[in-house]
């Protein structure tokens, strides 16, 4: 009789994590669709600013974006390196400005974009996009 | 005796191929890439270790022939293990997703997808249930043998 108790418990426990895990789910990653980024670049110098423009249309839980640039010399040296991290709540829009010293020895760069969903302030479901960037070779 | 050995063969080739054919000719289906918008999509999961996952899914189809072979409090323990085996499994598969590289146009973008907190709900889960499976069948043999001694 205790036996079937346990297993009534243990039962009621395993139908709480399943729908736990189903709307999280289904709520974190309908959320990480509603995301919108932008890039503005604009010259000046010997710098590049770059604005990055992100909005946030999910619900419950907020995210948090971090941003990276980095260029690099013919033999793959750091030359510059940059980056932002915002967190958004729902419905919010945020615009943030990183600025790169551009230099004649770049030739490459590269973005990294890590997309994270926070729930109760814990990363729980993170995306990463590494992606090279096309760059003028310098001022 | 012989419905259950028939649903047995059945559970087991359903776990082959769930577990490593239909997943793994998907993959390789991806590696060799995929048309999309009129652009050939290729997507390959660096980390994921396929051997691991062949084998896993080998452990899981012996356990379900035996525990289907077997019956009563020795299918009890063997639907136990089963689900920790699944549940390895799919830990396996979330490492391998950390890294991806998708190929388009001559392009290489790197994703990863870090699903490790949502995947260890989905395997507390799964063992639970699994833990709920393994008692029921436990209880169920012990009534069957206990009925079997007052006959």
């Amino acid at each position: 009789m205790k036996m079937r108790g346990l297993i009534r418990a243990l039962k009621v426990l395993s139908y709480i994590i399943w729908i736990l895990v189903t709307v999280i789910g289904t709520v974190v990653f309908y959320n990480i669709t509603t995301i919108q980024t932008g890039f503005d670049t604009t010259p000046s110098g010997d710098k590049v600013i770059i604005t990055v423009s992100v909005s946030y249309k999910g619900y419950l839980f907020d995210i948090k974006i971090n941003i990276t640039f980095t260029l690099y010399d013919q033999y793959g040296n750091v030359v510059s390196k940059n980056g932002s991290v915002m967190i958004l709540h729902p419905g919010d829009a945020k615009t943030s400005t990183i600025t790169l010293r551009v230099t004649p020895d770049v030739k490459s760069g590269e973005l990294n974009v890590y997309l994270v969903q926070l729930v109760f302030g814990y990363e729980f479901i993170g995306f990463r996009i590494k992606e090279p960037i096309e760059t003028g070779g310098g001022p | 005796m012989a419905k259950r050995g028939l649903i047995g063969i059945v559970m087991t080739i359903w776990v082959l191929f769930s577990m490593i054919v239909i997943p793994l000719y998907t993959l390789s289906l991806l590696e060799r890439g995929i048309s999309y918008g009129g652009q050939l999509v290729k997507i390959s999961i660096v980390r994921l270790n396929v051997g691991m996952i062949t084998l896993l899914g080998l452990i899981a189809m012996m356990l379900t022939a035996f525990s289907y072979a077997f019956g009563g409090k020795v299918d009890a323990f063997l639907t136990f293990i089963k689900y920790m085996v699944v549940a390895y499994y799919e830990w396996t598969w979330a490492q391998g997703i950390k890294e991806l590289v998708i190929a388009v146009n001559g392009h290489t973008i790197n994703v990863g997808i870090y699903l490790d907190p949502w995947i260890m709900l989905v395997i507390a889960g799964s063992l639970l249930l699994g833990l709920i499976k393994a008692i029921y069948k436990f209880l169920e043999a012990k009534e069957e043998s206990e009925s079997q001694v007052f006959k």
